[in-house]
């Protein structure tokens, strides 16, 4: 069985927020403070129940509407599907009916599990109430719940602490659950205990014994004096558990470096899931694997991660939740694990690319172009879309000198590496997620009017066209009339720029054209000109190489101390994507 | 009786030994079935462990005290609670309103929330009642039996017996318990149908059942009705294993439609491994001998003779002097060593009692009745809870736009904000007699009557104060003196009435399981003449319950005009003719205490 939907109402910033999930791994992505903990804390309400560090929830965790009072009640409804016989048998008082497409017959049962907290007084404790089923009148039983286990690994964690030796180490409460058999625990204390034995027979343990005795005595008496012996091991089969600490090739845990210190706690940590192998339902909830890992690492807990999904005999099968930031993370996993989390205009919603119809072929090429650059889209609160590595060097050049701050305004421009937005652009609309989006392309009109003026109305080519078609509400696409290059050629001071860009990298081309160019008489003549001068030479001649070039010219942009002017698609391809901004809340 | 004390005998052994098939036990009275049960579902338990299987086992009866009984001796045999130890305990009906009603009774019922029991004394099923409008019949009148797959509907009568209905008013009675489901109530014997008709259209459920408890013990299995036999049949086609335990001779259920007919036929099944108890280990070899007469068994006796006198008589009583009779047997128990709380006198009906116990089966009408139950309850010190019904049900009369689940909210504490606060209202009416239910020993039409009025009034204006509930316009109407005793108070002052006052006297269906040292079976002319015909007929199998829940001494009462042939057939049963002073003497000479 697994997780299928999990519902949050009235809890933090979620007045009402529905998640779907798949079987195996689930990556949660979002923006800072979309409220990804939120959603683990959420799964904790009812999944690590049991462990101790419980979540305990105050008035505090309540949903408040801005301006509006706080809601009286958190309330966190769970439903399981994929149930087995045994599990159905299992839950038998939780198990809802789902009818099929026509409504009547009953295809399949899920199990539904709801938890409440309600404010009973103010500033008093939560009253908590957990049901099973339709009805509220079906309370959960604690053998229920124990039957719904997870193992939480929480962000920033402190392996040192975990690995060292203590009683709330993790190594110590390993142990103790790797040996619960009083018998047995019993056989290996008298082995313990014969070792100290034998070790306080002999020095220096006799001696220094008898030295730290004999003084302790002499200073109390022998009424107070107490009873001291040093061991090693400890008569009791806990404190044995705490003095046990792990060494890493030889060398103490301090001694290692933090990332791989993270990956051995989360190790141990994971051992816990061998225990859990009777439990109806085993989840693991991992905040933020990606803290001290650097991308290498990254990828080998990833991978360690989606194995879940096919688990080797014998091992069960867990469902895996974990919170991002890292693009890595966005980019390594399939798309179809992706949980997205986010700010719309309504407040916090959740979105899952695998909802999404994709065109044939469309979904796998998102996956193959989700590098990690492109994997930053999920992490976005606006997203401005280029062609290119060279408009993307060129518009954020441009931005930067004319004044928008894109970084600010939590803007990510995001190349599409040749013209890819149809795998794009389903990610994003009123129907997927819903955030400003301005595509920046390229008219390209065919012959005759391949050489427009800056006034001319536009004409698109036929891939133009089709790009413009997703345009909505919150999609928005802007057209070069030709190429932006080519716009950008038709402004005078831009054209200086991009003449001394060329003579950089060219001086015996840039000087050329400069004398072309300054014969012709009007800008859209100067356009076609340097545009034809560069990228569409005669026969024989080797073209300027575009992204070489672009890299000079924004370059020459942001050392240029003249007031540049934006061609005017892309000022209103900026507009929108900052206008936006400007209106929103003010959370970054 | 303590674990540490118990040894199987080999037929007790037999049972707790046996394989993991449907077992069927028929049990004489007195076999140690209980501990026999409990023992068998610890090993089953155990067995369970071994194999490593996730299944439950249900342990199931049909009366609360049975199931405390079962849940004690288990915790004495285990140490823990059967809970903690995957063994579920209930009586039947809590069993079906728990795994299957409440959760998902609601599909099966068309209604848009959990299922909840009507008592039948709620003023909103009024609107369901149907038939001749001088003489309507009410839900909670109806009794269900299933012919040949099909149910029939019958009117059961508040004097016993039962009447068939014909198709039309048949068909119109099934219209309305689907109408009342369909806001979520359900009668007693609706509920049973409700469960089944569950089972039978979502298959899955009935496999999830099975495999949660994939073993079934039921007791009493003769009080297993045609419903609930048809459940357990849909339980064990799903692959549970179904065991009972019970004895065609104890059936008395009959309004229920539970004749013995299931256990019957279950026992006569090739596939099912028949392990009988025939040893009585309650009573005397006297009293025994008396009931295999009675019944056609072979038990045999298993105690050896105490110091006291003991024995099966009869002696004959005039109605017309019925408390010095009472006396009469008070002082005799006392000659013969008894204590007087080792002593009960069994009824047939109620009418019987009443004439015992100077109190009206039906007291009051309307909001009084309820009331006056609940302060004559609160005197004798019954079960809280009851109390606590009673005062709701009068309340639901006095109070108006109440949720009609009200009572069933009351009693399980739920219900919204208001619910709770009228049900913190009503707990002085019962605890504070001055200013609420006034004590039943005052003279019930004149101070009692006039003080429940006056209190009810005020408290009413305080229902209205703390919560949206309004009092019924006409609720003064409803608090009446019809009924009530014409003088004297609800209740006799208990001491030092009578010297019999403290003598328990209850119907036999109320002494059901138990073992009592001394019996009276207080019969009627009726009553019998059923006992000896045998236990061919519900009748007569009261008497036999009667006459076995005897330890050491039974005395069967019988009117003093009751006819030769009676008294020989009763001879013949073993019961030797005597009376209150002969036992007396007889009891001097054998030299028992006096």
């Amino acid at each position: 069985m697994y997780l299928k939907t999990l519902r949050i109402q009235g809890f933090r910033r979620f007045n009402d927020l529905s998640l779907n999930f798949k079987d195996g791994l689930n990556v949660i992505v979002g923006p800072n403070n979309a409220g990804k903990t939120a959603v683990v804390d959420a799964l904790r309400v009812l999944l690590a129940a049991s462990d101790e560090g419980n979540l305990r929830l105050t008035e505090l965790d309540l949903h408040e509407a801005p301006g509006g009072p706080p809601s009286p009640s958190a309330t966190f409804t769970f439903v399981f599907s994929g149930l087995s016989e045994q599990n159905e048998a299992d839950f038998s008082n939780a198990l809802i009916a789902v009818k099929g497409v026509d409504g009547k017959t009953i295809e399949r049962y899920d199990a539904r599990f709801s938890v409440q907290y309600t404010q009973a007084e103010p500033g008093g404790r939560l009253r908590l109430r957990r049901w099973v089923g339709l009805h509220e009148e079906n309370s959960m039983t604690t053998e229920m719940l124990e039957e719904l286990r997870a193992i939480y690994l929480q962000p920033l964690r402190d392996p040192e602490q975990g690995l060292k030796p203590g009683r709330m180490s993790q190594i110590s409460k390993l142990i103790q659950n790797m040996m619960p058999d009083k018998a047995a625990r019993k056989e290996l204390v008298e082995k313990l205990t014969a070792i100290d034995d034998e070790l306080a027979k002999n020095e220096p343990i006799s001696t220094t014994n008898a030295a730290i005795s004999t003084k302790h005595e002499s200073m109390l008496g022998t009424v107070l004096a107490q009873a001291l012996k040093l061991d090693l091991t400890s008569s009791d089969f806990n404190r044995f558990a705490a003095r046990v600490g792990m060494a890493i090739g030889g060398r103490d845990v301090e001694q290692n470096g933090l990332g791989f210190n993270n990956l051995i706690y989360m190790a141990v940590v994971l051992s816990e899931l061998a225990f859990n192998k009777t439990a109806s339902y085993c989840g693991l909830l991992v905040e933020e694997p990606e803290a001290h890992l650097h991308p290498q690492l990254q990828a080998v807990l990833l991978d360690y991660l989606k194995t879940v999904e096919q688990p080797v005999a014998g091992e069960r099968p867990v469902q895996v939740f974990v919170t991002s930031h890292s693009p890595n993370f966005a980019a390594l996993a399939d798309i179809d694990s992706i949980c997205c989390v986010y700010d719309s205009p309504t407040g916090p919603v959740a979105f899952a690319p695998r909802d999404v119809a994709f065109g044939k072929g469309k979904k796998e090429k998102l996956q193959q172009y989700l590098n990690v650059t492109r994997a930053e889209l999920f992490f976005a609160r606006r997203i401005v879309f280029v062609e290119g590595a060279a408009e993307l060097f060129l518009v954020e050049a441009l931005a930067k000198k004319t004044g928008y701050d894109l970084r600010k305004h939590s803007i990510s421009i995001i190349s599409t590496d040749g013209l890819n937005f149809d795998a794009f652009l389903p990610l994003f609309g009123e129907k997927a997620m819903q955030i400003p989006v301005a595509v920046v392309t390229d008219a390209d009109p065919a012959a005759p009017d391949q050489f427009p003026a800056a006034e001319d109305a536009l004409k698109l080519s036929a891939a133009a066209t089709a790009i413009s078609k997703a345009e909505d509400a919150y999609v928005k696409c802007f057209f070069a009339q030709k190429t932006l290059e080519y716009d950008l050629a038709l402004d005078a001071t831009r054209r200086g720029l991009m003449v001394e860009a060329l003579t950089e990298i060219h001086p015996t081309i840039g000087a050329d054209l400069k004398v072309i160019v300054d014969g012709a008489v009007t800008n859209q003549e100067k356009a076609k000109l340097l545009f034809t001068g560069m990228f569409e030479r005669p026969e024989g001649k080797t073209n300027v190489k575009k992204g070489q070039f672009a890299q000079a010219l924004a370059l020459g942009i942001s050392e240029s101390n003249a007031a540049i002017e934006l061609p005017a698609y892309l000022k209103s391809a900026l507009d929108s994507v900052t206008a936006v901004a400007a209106k929103g809340h003010a959370r970054v | 009786m303590p674990v540490f004390e118990f040894q199987a005998t080999t037929e007790q052994q037999a049972i707790i030994d046996a394989p993991l098939k449907s077992l069927a036990v028929v049990a004489c009275p007195g076999s140690g079935k209980t501990a026999t049960a409990v023992r068998r579902v610890a090993e089953v338990r155990r067995r369970l462990e071994v194999a490593g299987s996730r299944g439950h086992i249900a342990l199931l009866s049909f009366s609360n005290i049975a199931v405390d009984t079962f849940r004690d001796e288990y915790r004495q045999l285990r140490g823990r609670d059967g809970d903690s130890d995957n063994v579920v305990i209930q009586t039947v009906d809590s069993f079906l309103t728990t795994f299957i009603l409440r959760p998902h009774g609601s599909r099966a019922m068309n209604c848009p929330r959990t299922p909840y029991l009507a008592l039948g004394t709620e003023p909103f099923l009024s609107s369901f009642r149907f038939g001749d409008a001088k003489n309507p019949i009410g839900l909670d009148e109806l009794a269900f039996d299933l012919e040949n797959g099909k149910v029939a509907v019958h009117r059961r009568f508040k004097n016993g017996g039962a009447q068939r209905l014909d198709a039309a008013l048949a068909k119109t009675a099934k219209q309305n318990v689907a109408a009342l489901a369909a806001t979520g109530a359900y009668t007693y014997g609706a509920g049973r149908i409700w469960a089944l008709v569950l089972l039978k259209n979502e298959p899955r459920i009935a496999k999830a059942l099975a495999l949660r408890f994939p073993h079934i013990l039921v007791d009493e299995a003769q009080d297993i009705g045609p419903f609930e036999g048809a459940l357990l049949d849909g339980l064990s086609a799903a692959g549970s294993t179904i065991s009972l335990v019970g004895d065609f001779h104890q059936s008395i259920y009959s309004f229920n439609f539970a004749t013995g007919e299931y256990l019957r036929n279950f026992t006569s099944r090739a596939d099912v491994l028949k392990l009988p108890l025939t040893q009585n280990r309650r009573s005397v070899e006297s009293i025994v001998k008396a009931a295999n007469l009675l019944a056609g068994t072979d038990s045999t006796h298993f105690r050896t003779l105490p110091a006291r006198l003991t024995g099966t008589y009869f002696w004959r009583y005039d109605l017309k002097a019925l408390p010095e009779f009472m006396s009469s047997w008070v002082s005799a128990l006392d000659a013969a060593g008894y204590a007087i709380e080792e002593a009960a006198v069994l009824c047939r009906g109620s009418s019987l009692l009443a004439k015992l116990s100077n109190e009206s089966s039906q007291i009051g009408k309307s909001a009084v009745k309820h009331f006056a139950t609940a302060a004559i309850e609160r005197e004798q010190s019954s079960d809280i809870s009851k109390v606590l019904e009673h005062c709701a049900k009068g309340v639901l009369t006095i109070v108006s736009n109440l949720p009609n689940s009200f009572i069933s909210d009351v009693k399980n504490m739920r219900g919204d904000a208001d619910v709770k606060t009228l049900r913190r209202l009503m707990w002085p009416l019962i605890r504070t007699p001055a200013t609420g239910i006034p004590r039943a020993t005052l003279a019930a039409r004149t101070s009692w009557l006039t003080e429940l009025k006056k209190n009810l009034h005020e408290w009413l204006t305080l229902v209205e104060q703390e919560t949206t509930f309004r009092r019924e316009p006409t609720w003064n109407n409803r608090v009446t003196a019809a009924e009530l005793p014409k003088k004297g108070p609800l209740i006799a002052v208990d001491i030092g009435q009578h010297d019999w006052s403290s003598l328990r006297c209850g119907t036999v269906h109320s002494a059901k399981g138990e073992g009592i040292p001394a019996v009276m079976y207080l019969t009627s002319k009726s009553d019998i003449d059923a006992l000896v015909a045998g236990t061919g007929d519900e009748e007569g199998r009261i008497g036999f319950v009667a006459v076995t829940r005897g330890r050491d001494l039974l005395v069967v009462a019988i009117p003093s005009g009751t006819s030769d042939e009676t008294i020989s057939k009763l001879k013949a049963s073993g019961f030797i003719e005597s009376g209150p002073a002969q036992l007396a003497a007889v009891a001097a000479a054998a030299g028992a205490p006096a």
